[in-house]
This record gives structure tokens, C-alpha cells and sequence, in this order.
């Protein structure tokens, strides 16, 4: 291990090591836990800006991999990759995790079962820096179910299922509401799907390359690609691949864990959609995307182009069913979370038009990481100033707050940095990344998810401003009016929670001033990488003329924040307009409603087409097949030997006459056989 | 000196078993140190013998002598240590000493704990001979010895219709041991030997039928998936190991049921001209074993039933990775062989801590909820912090995920699977084991399933005053929880050799 690299492999050890320590810590004290928790994801956030420095380096530094043996039967290294899609991901990564770490030292305050609480977290830091510094797939393979162990945990943090906890920690409503142990269940079997899918795919691609190594991979593209193709498995392999991205990142048709994964502590959310865990997937497809991207056009195997198209309609179709999802929401951290779905199927977007396209490489790495970088830095600062007012008014409802401006102006200044960010205004960072996403898909040729990703521009301004005029503005919601009678009164929250928002939310505001600057770092910081990547050599037979796309996103995008920011600003800010009127006159109107708000009925669809007939076949299964089959049949088998037994017993009676009968008949068999044998007969 | 230690392994607890027998009443339970002393011996000498095998001191221990040598019939008896049965004997060991500490404290108020214990190290010599035999009818009298043994203790101090279980168990396996015994006379009468390692150079040389070697092969597996309770000769397991007394279960689904898998390697895939034809059986088979086994433990309440039908499903699992091996094989790949029968050997280390830890949990509920139903568990991770850690490990190693010994298992099988399939280049196969791959969701279903109402939710009202566990009864499966997640992380302290052992023998099969 060169000194280089001792970042690389420290920033994922250095958490798991503090998860460990955390149970003896907290036997020193619960403040020497909570602050070594803390201290050390700030050590993973260090080290992983040492490696910042490689961003720039000459060449030769990237796609270095150093690895010793690990597993030796199967030639399994264990080994860091050190690139500038790892540096970038993993400073990211930590860097969010550590000011949300220290968010929840006073968030969490005083919750019973810190100690899991720190573990855990700590954990999940390591595991996704793990999955973000790995060399092969199986290491990765490693950080990525110890993120999903975590996040079970995380999510089912307030494991009891109190009633008396409603407002706080289950999710939904009506038949629709689910507990915090049932919720984390439901995120871990549902990218438990994705991840068994991933799994298959990684074994076929084995079972023909002989190998789990990225960089490895790459070299052999052309070889086992051909072979797998060959056999008519290519298709299918990658497909099987990308379940595993689409189960952890939460795209349709796996997405519905997300929302319900809202029962956990807000900063857990914050962790799971800013830094961690969603993230994982699009990581993924990035960090393969090179690999399919040679695959397809240079080594020339035609029909990856499927995955490519089928990645860039999941995501755009998934950021459109979400943003639907998020206009009706009840619950200011459900708007939150769908909104993460909706902006990850942007991500994916980015990668398969990027992949689809002959010089798209780079842009689609570009365009994919700027969104995942800007989204990171807002949607963290959106959680955990979404926490603070939960925290505050004691319910996760909308309907509980409102009027909140007065109380928490901080809160409500960082907040509105975040959302205008996320609502893709200029010139926040969510413009410009979102305007570079669409502008990929429209050189791509892809028409269908570009109209998806532009109305979905338009809603996302939509919801993000009803749920900050619901929260901020107007009348003082009902719960808060029970307050002032009694109990506590709302204050701005304190500053060891504003200071990590409000500097996520300042970020999201300066990147977007460097906007373009930015992304024009990443493109070059991609571009000089994209070689190593591609083989230095074959990457001028592919080098094709840009072709410039019309420019045509940024006024279109413009025009769809207008479409989408003004209706919404005048009805859930200004107040200028009531909602309900519309709704009594339209009733169209009502039942989008009412069908975005059942979350387009899929989630009901997966209870009754998925879980429920499976529990109902189990216990059929055991009822009629076990025990009424197997178990009656052996029973059936040992009865009849009984019955045999019972029924040769009745010849024994006893009676000598019959005994010298059966003595004669006997005989006179045995002189036959004899007769036989003998040839006398 | 290992090798001269070899026959202590046995002759030690058989020795034991008579002490326990005489001091009966005077140590009562206290019979279980005994116990978990002669298997702690055993634990040092085969630990020994791994590390000695992984660092290259040696490449294998084995000390044989002759037995009867008559002119028809010429049986010797030996006892091989090798990076193969090492790893296994080992296994069984460590289960064998945790579970009679465990057994100690949970059985304290049961009767004749002398004769129990008696029995106990019988069971346990019997299955270290099956682990270490070089001659087909010395494996078949260890086997015979372990039935016996475990017959008894299932019938003596189980629970609830305990005859009737172990009458059945008792049965099913006999009927399955006499289908061995067959191939066993047949093999001698074929290919005229009974040294297990001369059966590959006797068919070279030999160049018999194959249908009828097939005949040979298939009775064998029959007697095996007996054993394994490969579906659909399974009716056997599930009432035997929910009526068994707790620690017996554990012994018999963790370390007995799998030496069944072990005999395949050992000795089934030496009658290589066969496993073209029954390799497709045996991925079929194991495939519905590992399905039907986990839908059935999606559907119980009874905490100890669950665990049997998982049992079932794991048997599949372990079967996969033979049956991938066996196809391997027939097709001339040794190194894709030995990569799913490495991890169906390793899935059967994996599996022993794991359901280990489930099974003696068992105990712990009934001990202190007063009852093996779920549904009358709930929230006890707040009242009972290690159990309930105890438990996620358990479940996690089932569920092969990473960091813990079953995802290397799990991993190896599929991989070996996967690469067999494909190198037959029939998309059926390929798909088939995707299905098989699909389906260990099912297992994160009832595991999580489990977790959830057992760990979590409200605490019932009878269940206020419930406490943690006494460390020293949890103590063996914090060891065996420690052992899973240190294999998970370093597998190739054992994966090396059993690899290496396995390619050694399928290279000596093949021409």
C-alpha cells in the first residue's frame, strides 16, 4: 500500500472502526460516544479530501488499483480504485455524512438506544465509502448490503411501533400507514429484489470474464462481451445488472420502499437520500457505465443499446411518477422523499442517454454526477432543516404546520435556499445540473423521457413551493395553536442543527454561482479520465463530432419553472388562490388527485399482487401440500403396513387344524418346486 | 503427532461416554462438561490440523489399519484428516463443545442427564467417524452409530409426541442407510473394493457399465437425500427437530444433516462416469428443496418449526452447489467444480454457526417467554439486547449477507452454479439458476419476517417483567455469532484448503 492511498482505504475503514468502538465507548460515557462517533466520520471526511489532489494529477495516477489476496480460491483481490469518479462520489459521501453526524448530536439527543443509534451510522458511512472505493464488484458487493443492514436498522430505529409515537415516527395514513419496523423490513426485502437480480448478473459476467475487477473487466471487455453476447446473454445479464441500481436507488418499479423508509429519524433520511444508500445505485451505473459504453461502441455488441434506452425511460419515467406523487403529499418529509426518486431518475437519465450516445461518455458521466453532487447538497440541507421543524411542531404532518416563517426565520431562509436549488431556479445549483440532464437526453434522441424530464421540471417547481408555502406560510396549522396553550412554544431550532444546514444550503447557492464553471471542471476532470477508461487507443476510433444539441433546454426549462413556480406560488404562498375551489369544480382534478395521493395505486397493487397472496401460499402451502400431501401420505403408507400386519396376524389363530392345513399346503408347494427343479415335471 | 491423535478423537468420548454413564446422578448435568471437554479436545486437534493444512506444514493426516481380511471382503480401517474433512470435523467440534455448555444451563432440571450425555458423545464420536472414514462400511457403521445415538436422545427427552417423531426419524433414515448399504454391497461386488479412495482407480481400470454404476451411485444419493431432506423425502425433519430436545436439534441440523453433503463429495462424485445423468436431477431437485422449504417457513408460527423448514431450504442450497459441481465435472471442469463444492462445503460451515445460534435461541425463548410462538413474542430487542443481536446474526448468516460466512458460501455456490450452467450453454440451466438465485429473497422474507415479530413492536402484556438472558447461557452463540462474521471476513482460511483438497480428488476422477 504506497502512502497515496492510504486515504483511499482509511476513509472506509476509519468509520467501521468507530462503529465498532462505539458499544465501549459508551461504556466511558454517553458524551464520549456520541463526540467519538462524530469525530470519527470527521477522520473519513479528512481523508478522503487527501485524495482530492489525484483529481488533477497526471493520468497515469487514475484507475489504479492496488489490491492484496484476499479470498483464494477465487482469485478475489481486495483492492481501492482511485479515479475521479471515486474521489469526487467519496468526498461527497463523507463530507454530508460528517455535518449530518453532527446534526444528530442534537437532534438525537437524549433518544433511547444511541449507542445502535452511532453504530449504525458510522456503519453505513464506512459501508458506502467501502462501496465507492472497492475494485472489483464483490468488494463493492460488500459496502453495498452493509448499507442495506443499515439502513434496515436505521429506518426501523424506533423499533417499538408505538401508537403513541404516530406523529413522529410511523409514516402515511389511512391504509396506508406503516410502523418503523415495517417500513425498514420493506426496504430491505424490496432492494433485497434488486440486489439478488445484481447478484445473478455478476456471476454471468464472471462466469465468462473470470473476473470481478473493474479495471480488469474493462481490459477484457472485448473478449467476454463477444462471448456473452454469443451465448444471448448480454441482454439479459445487463438488465439483471441494472434490478440492483434500480432497487437501491429506488426507481420504478422498486421504488416503493422509499417513501415508507420516511419512518426512520430524519437524520437518517438525510443520510439515506443525500449521501448514502440511493446514491449507491446511481454510483453504480456510473461506475460501470465505461464498461457497457466500450462493450457497445467500440467492441461493437449492438444490443446494449436496450439497456442503455431501457436506463434512460426508467429514469425519466420514475421522475415523473414520483414528482406526481410528491404535489399531493400530506407529510413534508414524503414531499422530500419522493422528490429524491424523482430527481435519482434524473441521474439515470443522464447515464443511459449518455451511454446511448458515441461521444457521450463524458457528458453523461458529467451530467449524471453534477446532478448527483448539486442534489446531494440541497436535499441534505432540505432533510435536516425538514427535521428542525418536526422537532419543533411534533408531527410530520404539513396540515400541522403553516405559519412557521415568524417562528423559525433561519430555518426558513436556509430551507428556501435548498428548495429554490432543488426547484431548479437560476442560479442555484439544481439548475444547472438539471439543464445539463436534459440537454444529454436531448442529444440522445431520446424525445420521450426529454418531454418526461421537462414536465417534470415543471412539477418539481410546483411541489417544492406548495410544500414550503404549506410549511412557512400562512394560517398557523392546528397543531401548533394546541401549543400555545400549553406544552412548549416553537423556537428556531439550535445552532449545532441550523449551522450543517445552512451551510449545505449556502453550498447549493455558491456551486450554483460556479455553476458552469463546475461543470466544465467535471468535464474536463472526465474527459482526461475517459481515455483510461476506454482504453486509451480505441477511443479515436469512436470520437465522434459533437453534435450540438438546438439550444433549446434553457428556455424550455425556464419556461417550465414558470409553468410550475407561479400557480404554486400564488396558491401556497401569496394565498391568493384556494385550492379547494379548483378541486370542487374539476373533477378531473379530484381524481388525479386522489390517484397521485394512493401513490398511483402501485404500492397497494404490490400488498395485494406480491405480499399478501405470498403469506396466503405459505401457509396454503403448508396446509395443503405438507401436511394434507406429504404428511397424510406417509401416514397412509405406515397405516397400511399396519392394516397388512393386522390383517396376516387373523391367520395366526391358533386352531391346530388350520395350522396342519397350512402345514400340507406347504408341503405339497415344496414338492413342486422340487418337481420343478429337479426337470421331473 | 496430529495423525497419531486421530483415533483419540473417537476413542476419547467413546471413553467419556461410559464415565457420564456411571457418574449419572452424582454430576447430573454437570455430565455436560465432560461432554464439552472431549469435544474441545477434538476442537484442538482438527484446529490444529487446519492450520498446520493452510500453512503448508502438511498436506493431510491419515492413519489406517487392517480390520477383517477375508478373502471375499477386505475392510481396513483409517481415519483421514485432510484440508477436506478437517474443516468439517472441525465444525462439527465446535457445534458439539458450545451446544453441551449451552446444554448444561437449558437442561439443568431433566432427568438421567448422565445417560443423556452418554449418548451424546456416541452421537458426536459417530459423526467425527463419518468426517474422517476411508472405507465405505467404517462410514456406514459411524453413520449407523449417529442414528442410533440421536434416535435415542430424541426419543428419551424430547418433547411432545417424541416417540412417534423419533420412530420416524428413526425409519426414514434406515430405509435410506439400507439404500447405502446396497451401493456399498454392489460397489464391492463391482468394483471389488471398499477403500473409498480406490473406487476412482478400480473404474479406471475396471471401465464397468455405467448403468449399472449409475444403479450404485443413485441408491447412495437416495440414501443421502434422506438425510438431507431433500424434498420429497423430508417428512422426516420437521417433527423430528421440532420434538428433539433443543440442543440435539441444533446438533442435527448443524452439523449431522450436512454430512450427508460432505458423503456426496467424499464419495458420490467418485463414481464420475454417472454424474452426467444425475447432475440435472440433483440442480432440480435441490432448486424446488430450497423454494418449498422457505415458502413453508414463511408460513409457521411455531419458532422451531420455522427453523426446521429453513433447514430444509439451506439443504438446498447445499445441494446446488453439489449438483452444479456434478455438472461441472461431467463436463470436464474441475476448477468450476471445486468452486461450487467448496461452497457447498463452506455453506455447510456457514450454515452450522448460523442455525446453531437459531436453534439454541429456541431454548432461550421457551426458557424465558415460556413458548416457541411467535405470536406470543414481540418488542423483545429492547428487553433482551443480545438475544436479539444474537438473533439479526443468525438470520444474516442465513440470509447470506455480506460480512457474515454465508454470503461466501452462498456466493461460491451461485458462481459454481452460474458457471456451469453457462459453460453448458443451455439457457434453460442458465435460467433455472437464476430463478434459484431469485428465490433467496425468500429467505430474507421469513427471516426479516421472523425478526420483525419476534424483536420488535409492542412488548405483550405477559412478557413486562421478561430480562436478558444469563450471559452463560448465551455465551456459545456470542462465540459462534464471533466465528461466522471472522469466516465472513477471512474465508480463506478454510476455502483454501477444502478448494484445494476437492480439486485433488475430482482431478484424480477425471482421465
Amino acid at each position: 500500500m504506497s502512502i497515496h492511498y492510504m486515504g483511499a482505504w482509511l476513509c472506509w475503514i476509519l468509520p467501521m472502526v468507530g462503529a465498532v468502538l462505539t458499544p465501549a465507548l459508551a461504556k466511558i460515557s454517553s458524551r464520549v460516544r456520541d463526540y467519538g462517533a462524530v469525530v470519527f466520520s470527521l477522520l473519513a471526511a479528512v481523508f478522503t479530501a487527501t485524495l482530492i489532489p489525484h483529481l488533477l494529477s497526471k493520468p497515469p495516477s487514475l484507475y489504479n488499483s492496488e489490491s492484496f489476496r484476499w479470498i483464494e480460491p477465487m482469485n478475489v483481490g481486495m483492492g481501492v480504485i482511485v479515479d475521479p469518479l471515486s474521489i469526487i462520489m467519496a468526498n461527497i459521501v463523507a463530507w454530508i455524512s460528517f455535518l449530518i453526524m453532527v446534526y444528530s448530536l442534537r437532534y438525537m439527543h437524549e433518544e433511547p438506544g444511541l449507542t445502535r443509534y452511532w453504530f449504525f451510522m458510522n456503519f453505513f458511512i464506512g459501508s458506502m465509502l467501502l462501496l465507492v472505493m472497492a475494485d472489483n464488484l464483490l468488494l463493492m458487493f460488500f459496502g453495498w448490503e452493509g448499507v442495506g443492514i443499515c439502513s434496515y436498522a436505521l429506518i426501523g430505529f424506533w423499533y417499538r411501533d408505538s401508537k403513541d409515537d404516530w406523529l413522529k415516527c410511523w409514516v402515511g395514513e389511512g391504509d396506508e400507514a406503516y410502523p418503523p419496523s415495517h417500513a425498514g423490513m420493506k426496504a430491505f426485502v424490496t432492494t433485497r429484489i434488486g440486489d439478488v437480480c445484481l447478484l445473478a448478473a455478476i456471476f454471468m459476467i464472471y462466469a465468462y470474464a473470470g473476473t470481478f475487477s473493474y479495471s480488469e473487466l474493462i481490459r477484457t471487455a472485448s473478449h467476454w462481451a463477444t462471448a456473452l453476447s454469443g451465448a444471448g446473454l448480454l441482454l439479459p445479464a445487463s438488465l439483471l445488472f441494472l434490478m440492483g441500481p434500480i432497487g437501491k436507488s429506488a426507481q420504478f418499479p422498486l421504488h416503493e420502499w422509499l417513501p415508507d423508509a420516511m419512518a426512520g429519524p430524519t437524520s437518517v433520511s438525510a443520510l439515506i437520500h443525500a449521501a448514502t444508500m440511493v446514491k449507491a445505485g446511481v454510483y453504480l451505473i456510473a461506475r460501470v457505465l465505461p464498461i457497457f459504453w466500450f462493450a457497445y461502441h467500440v467492441v461493437g455488441v449492438t444490443e446494449l443499446s436496450t439497456f442503455f434506452t431501457v436506463t434512460a425511460w426508467i429514469g425519466a419515467f420514475t421522475a415523473f411518477l414520483a414528482a406526481t406523487q410528491a404535489m399531493v403529499s400530506t407529510e413534508i418529509k414524503k414531499v422530500l422523499a419522493y422528490s429524491t426518486v424523482s430527481q435519482i431518475g434524473y441521474m439515470f437519465l443522464a447515464l443511459g442517454a449518455g451511454g446511448l450516445l458515441a461521444n457521450g461518455l463524458v457528458e453523461g458521466l458529467t451530467s449524471g454526477m453534477f446532478h448527483l453532487m448539486s442534489h446531494a447538497a440541497f436535499k441534505a440541507s432540505l432533510f435536516l432543516a425538514a427535521g428542525s421543524v418536526i422537532h419543533a411542531v411534533e408531527s410530520r404532518f404539513m396540515y400541522h404546520m403553516g405559519g412557521l416563517k415568524k417562528f423559525m426565520p433561519l430555518t426558513c431562509l436556509f430551507m428556501w435556499l435548498a428548495a429554490l436549488s432543488l426547484a431548479g431556479v437560476p442560479p442555484f445549483s439544481g439548475f444547472w445540473s438539471k439543464e445539463s440532464v436534459l440537454t444529454v437526453s436531448l442529444e440522445s434522441g431520446l424525445v420521450g423521457p426529454f418531454v418526461l424530464g421537462l414536465v417534470t421540471a415543471a412539477l418539481t417547481a410546483f411541489y417544492t413551493i406548495r410544500m414550503m408555502g404549506l410549511t412557512f406560510y400562512g394560517e398557523k396549522g392546528r397543531r401548533k395553536t394546541e401549543h400555545e396553550h400549553g406544552e412548549h412554544e416553537i423556537k428556531e431550532a439550535s445552532p449545532i442543527m441550523y449551522v450543517p444546514y445552512g451551510i449545505l444550503a449556502v453550498a447549493s447557492l455558491g456551486i450554483g454561482f460556479i455553476g458552469l464553471w463546475m461543470e466544465d471542471a467535471l468535464h474536463h476532470v472526465f474527459s482526461v479520465a475517459a481515455p483510461y477508461y476506454s482504453l486509451h487507443s480505441s477511443m479515436a476510433d469512436v470520437a465522434v463530432e459533437a453534435v450540438a444539441a438546438p439550444p433549446l433546454t434553457l428556455p424550455l426549462a425556464l419556461a417550465m419553472l414558470v409553468i410550475g413556480g407561479v400557480p404554486a406560488y400564488l396558491i401556497y404562498v401569496r394565498k391568493k388562490l384556494d385550492t379547494s375551489a379548483f378541486l370542487a369544480k374539476s373533477m378531473l382534478l379530484r381524481a388525479l388527485s386522489t390517484f397521485f395521493y394512493n401513490r398511483w395505486y402501485i404500492n397497494k397493487m404490490y400488498y395485494n399482487a406480491f405480499v399478501y397472496p405470498l403469506m396466503a401460499s405459505a401457509s396454503g402451502l403448508y396446509k395443503w401440500v405438507e401436511m394434507k400431501g406429504f404428511e397424510s401420505a406417509i401416514r397412509g403408507l405406515a397405516f397400511s403396513f399396519a392394516g397388512f400386519a393386522s390383517r396376516l396376524r387373523r391367520l395366526q389363530t391358533g386352531f391346530l387344524n388350520y395350522n396342519l392345513i397350512g402345514i400340507l399346503i406347504g408341503l405339497l408347494v415344496i414338492a413342486l418346486m422340487l418337481l420343478k427343479v429337479g426337470g421331473l415335471w | 503427532m496430529i495423525g497419531d491423535l486421530l483415533p483419540y478423537t473417537i476413542v476419547v468420548p467413546v471413553v467419556a461416554s461410559l464415565i457420564t454413564l456411571a457418574l449419572n446422578n452424582a454430576l447430573r448435568q454437570w455430565n455436560g462438561v465432560v461432554a464439552f471437554l472431549t469435544s474441545l479436545f477434538s476442537v484442538m486437534v482438527f484446529g490444529a490440523a487446519v492450520l498446520n493444512i493452510f500453512s503448508g506444514a502438511a498436506g493431510f493426516y491419515e492413519q489406517i489399519h487392517d480390520w477383517m481380511m477375508l478373502d471375499v471382503v477386505s475392510l481396513r480401517f483409517g481415519l483421514r484428516a485432510d484440508g477436506l474433512s478437517s474443516p468439517i470435523a472441525l465444525t462439527v467440534a465446535v457445534v458439539s463443545a458450545l451446544t453441551a455448555l449451552y446444554t448444561v444451563r437449558i437442561m439443568r432440571d431433566s432427568n438421567n442427564m448422565g445417560m443423556f450425555f452418554s449418548l451424546y458423545q456416541i452421537f458426536f464420536a459417530g459423526m467425527i467417524g463419518i468426517a474422517l472414514a476411508t472405507n465405505l462400511v467404517e462410514f456406514f457403521v459411524f453413520f449407523e452409530l449417529s442414528v442410533v445415538a440421536s434416535w435415542a436422545l430424541v426419543n428419551g427427552w424430547g418433547s411432545g409426541e417424541k416417540e412417534k417423531a423419533a420412530l420416524k426419524y428413526f425409519l426414514f433414515t434406515e430405509a435410506g442407510a439400507l439404500c447405502f448399504l446396497a451401493g456399498i454391497v454392489a460397489t464391492n461386488g463391482y468394483l471389488q473394493t471398499l477403500e473409498i479412495s480406490e473406487i476412482p482407480l478400480r473404474i479406471a481400470k475396471l471401465q464397468p457399465d455405467v448403468g449399472v454404476l449409475a444403479a450404485i451411485a443413485s441408491a447412495m444419493l437416495i440414501g443421502f437425500f434422506v438425510k438431507m431432506a431433500i424434498i420429497p423425502l423430508h417428512s422426516w425433519l420437521p417433527d423430528t427437530y421440532v420434538e428433539a430436545p433443543t440442543p440435539i436439534t441444533a446438533l442435527l441440523s448443524s452439523a449431522m444433516s450436512g454430512l450427508a453433503a460432505y458423503a456426496i463429495v467424499r464419495i458420490v462424485f467418485l463414481y464420475f462416469p454417472v454424474l452426467r445423468y444425475i447432475a440435472i436431477a440433483m440442480v432440480v431437485l435441490a432448486v424446488i428443496t430450497m423454494i418449498y422449504g422457505a415458502v413453508n417457513a414463511l408460513g409457521q408460527d411455531d419458532f422451531k418449526r420455522l427453523l426446521a423448514y429453513s433447514s430444509i431450504s439451506q439443504m438446498g442450497y447445499i445441494m446446488l452447489g453439489l449438483g452444479a459441481a456434478a455438472l461441472a465435472l461431467s463436463m470436464g471442469s474441475y476448477d468450476l467444480a471445486a468452486i461450487g463444492a467448496t461452497g457447498s462445503m463452506f455453506h455447510y460451515i456457514a450454515h452450522a454457526m448460523g442455525k446453531a445460534i437459531l436453534f439454541l435461541l429456541v431454548g432461550v425463548f421457551t426458557l424465558h417467554v415460556g413458548s416457541r410462538n411467535i405470536s406470543q413474542m414481540g418488542g423483545l430487542a429492547g428487553r433482551m439486547p443480545l438475544t436479539a443481536v444474537m438473533m439479526f446474526i443468525g438470520f444474516l448468516t442465513l440470509m447470506g449477507v455480506p460480512f457474515t460466512s454465508g454470503f461466501i458460501s452462498e456466493w461460491m455456490i451461485f458462481t459454481g452454479a452460474i458457471g456451469a450452467a453457462s459453460l453448458s450453454g443451455e439457457a434453460i440451466k442458465v435460467l433455472l439458476v437464476v430463478v434459484a438465485i431469485v428465490a433467496t429473497a425468500l429467505t430474507f422474507a421469513y427471516a426479516l419476517w421472523s425478526v420483525r415479530r419476534t424483536l420488535f413492536g409492542s412488548t405483550p402484556q405477559h412478557l413486562n417483567g421478561i430480562r436478558e438472558a444469563k450471559l452463560s447461557l448465551l455465551a456459545p452463540l456470542v462465540v459462534m455469532a464471533v466465528l461466522s462474521l471472522l469466516l465472513g471476513l477471512y474465508p480463506t482460511i478454510l476455502t483454501e484448503e477444502i478448494n484445494s483438497a476437492i480439486l485433488a480428488a475430482v482431478k484424480s476422477v477425471l482421465p
